[in-house]
């Protein structure tokens, strides 16, 4: 007897999205902003402050990742366009995307956050990393949410350098400031990690039932590519 | 049932300009349909609009007898386009691009390897199947951009000027194998200025003047046929025809200075 129905995306397109948004990770040239990111960061961490020595790990991250949260219809010109000439099913497309984005999330505050904790006054200890993970996952769906809807109100047709992304870099880190709310006031309770980890659930149950189908309303409307295309 | 049918499409701009005005169009299945006009007549609103990228005023749009709306996406798997700027992953590769539409129109992947192996070779570009997109000629984007049309063997190949910037050969080949399809059931709807070529090639045109269809016939009948405003007066080509209805006033206007008696 079925007693739990995962409702995994239809069809394979999911999967066919998913291996795109990884193909793109080595390839994207929004990652050199590490290069400007990565020694900022380690002045930061020698810097003495209260809090996570993993902050300007998961702020960097944030900053480097910015259009796969806020843009992520137009990770290139034309790929709106593109996903849209064909028969996609928008659901399973966002999806794709959404969890590519958490994916990378997870893997750019490890990739950055060993070499930074390796100059932090205070090496982080592996307390400092599951507070880490607790954190990213109470603000993840939050922001993939908040992301959705920006994405497809205010589409950019690209993501890049300029003072318009600048300025989205840091609609993205005050989003996430704002998030972070819920993970400040859950830590300071007893049995934190559950608290924080029914949040972090609540916050994909919501993701999966209220802003997916939203985002697909959106697409399927054509309003979002109509917008980019005037 | 026809492919394609709009009736009484209009599409205004944000900037007030009426794009197209109650356009009406009936592309009959299994034909080679060139539908011309000057530029800023229309055609690219329409095929945008056929597309789902451009919204319209008021009108329907029919694909094969389904009334298709902006956000609609299932019609699509029968459906192939190549509009006037490439739309596509520039980061990828051909071949990854390709293998990337094949899932999305969910071909199974042995399947669709075997249609990007010869895409690469009937395109050409098997030379540059480890280049990214971004980084090749606009006449081999276009390519890319016709092998993801056709990928799929659609029903309906909608092309917005897709021989421009393509070598001879290369569009020579493209001709013949849209032909090879369009006897075994596809239609084809294209867009091109080489009026040569569209007339060679269709099998029936439409002219698009000033957002709405001034004339559409079967290309064989251009000599024949007899137009109310031009009484009497056969057409010798194509050419003839679409000068006379696009633009009659300037029909033989040549550059003053050129023909200046005293060149400088």
């Amino acid at each position: 007897m079925r007693i739990l129905t995962i409702p995994l995306p239809r069809e394979n397109q999911f999967l066919t999205v998913f291996r795109a948004e990884m193909l793109h990770f080595g390839r994207d040239p929004i990652l050199l902003r590490a290069v400007l990111l990565l020694p900022c960061s380690v002045l930061v961490a020698v810097w003495q402050y209260s809090g996570s020595s993993l902050i300007p790990a998961i702020g960097s991250a944030l900053v480097m990742l910015e259009p796969r949260f806020n843009n992520f219809l137009f990770m290139s010109p034309g790929e709106g366009e593109a996903l849209s000439l064909l028969p996609s099913r928008w659901r399973a497309v966002v999806a794709a995307k959404n969890l590519a984005a958490a994916g990378y999330l997870f893997l750019l505050v490890l990739l950055l956050g060993i070499p930074i904790g390796f100059f932090a006054l205070r090496p982080a200890g592996a307390d400092e990393w599951v507070d880490a993970l607790l954190y990213l996952l109470t603000i993840l769906f939050p922001l993939l949410h908040l992301g959705n809807l920006h994405a497809l109100q205010h589409p950019r047709r690209k993501a890049g350098w300029s003072l318009g992304d600048l300025a989205e870099v840091f609609l993205l880190l005050l989003t996430a400031g704002i998030a972070s709310i819920p993970f400040a006031v859950l830590s300071s309770l007893d049995f934190a990690p559950l608290w924080c980890s029914l949040y972090a659930i609540a916050g994909a149950l919501f993701w999966w039932r209220v802003s997916l189908p939203r985002a697909e309303r959106l697409l399927r409307s054509g309003s979002v590519l109509t917008r980019v295309e005037e | 049932m026809n492919a394609i049918e709009l009736s009484d499409v209009s599409v205004t701009f944000r900037t007030g300009h009426r794009a197209l005005e109650n356009l009406s169009l009936q592309v009959p299945p299994g034909t080679i349909f060139g539908f011309l006009g000057v530029n800023g007549a229309g055609k690219t609103t329409t095929i945008r609009a056929i597309a789902g990228l451009r919204r319209t005023d008021r009108g329907t749009i029919r694909l094969f007898g389904k009334e298709i709306t902006p956000g609609d996406t299932e019609h699509l798997l029968s459906v192939g386009f190549v509009l006037d700027e490439a739309m596509y992953f520039d980061w990828m590769t051909p071949a990854e691009y390709w293998r990337f539409v094949s899932g999305m129109y969910r071909l199974e992947p042995s399947q669709a390897r075997a249609r990007v192996d010869e895409l690469l070779d009937f395109l050409e570009l098997v030379e540059k199947k480890d280049d990214p997109i971004a980084t090749l000629s606009t006449g081999m984007r276009k390519k890319i951009s016709l092998g993801a049309a056709l990928i799929h063997r659609p029903r309906l190949i909608v092309l917005d000027e897709p021989l421009e910037g393509i070598d001879a050969l290369a569009a020579s080949s493209i001709k013949s194998a849209l032909t090879q399809a369009v006897r075994q059931g596809t239609t084809v709807f294209i867009t091109s200025h080489v009026l040569d070529t569209m007339e060679r090639f269709c099998t029936d045109i439409a002219i698009l003047h000033q957002g709405a269809i001034a004339l559409q016939c079967p290309t064989q009948e251009i000599t024949r046929i007899a137009i109310p405003s031009f009484p009497g007066r056969k057409f010798a080509s194509l050419e003839d025809l679409f000068l006379a209805i696009a633009s009659p006033g300037r029909m033989g206007r040549s550059l003053g200075f050129l023909i200046d008696e005293h060149p400088a």
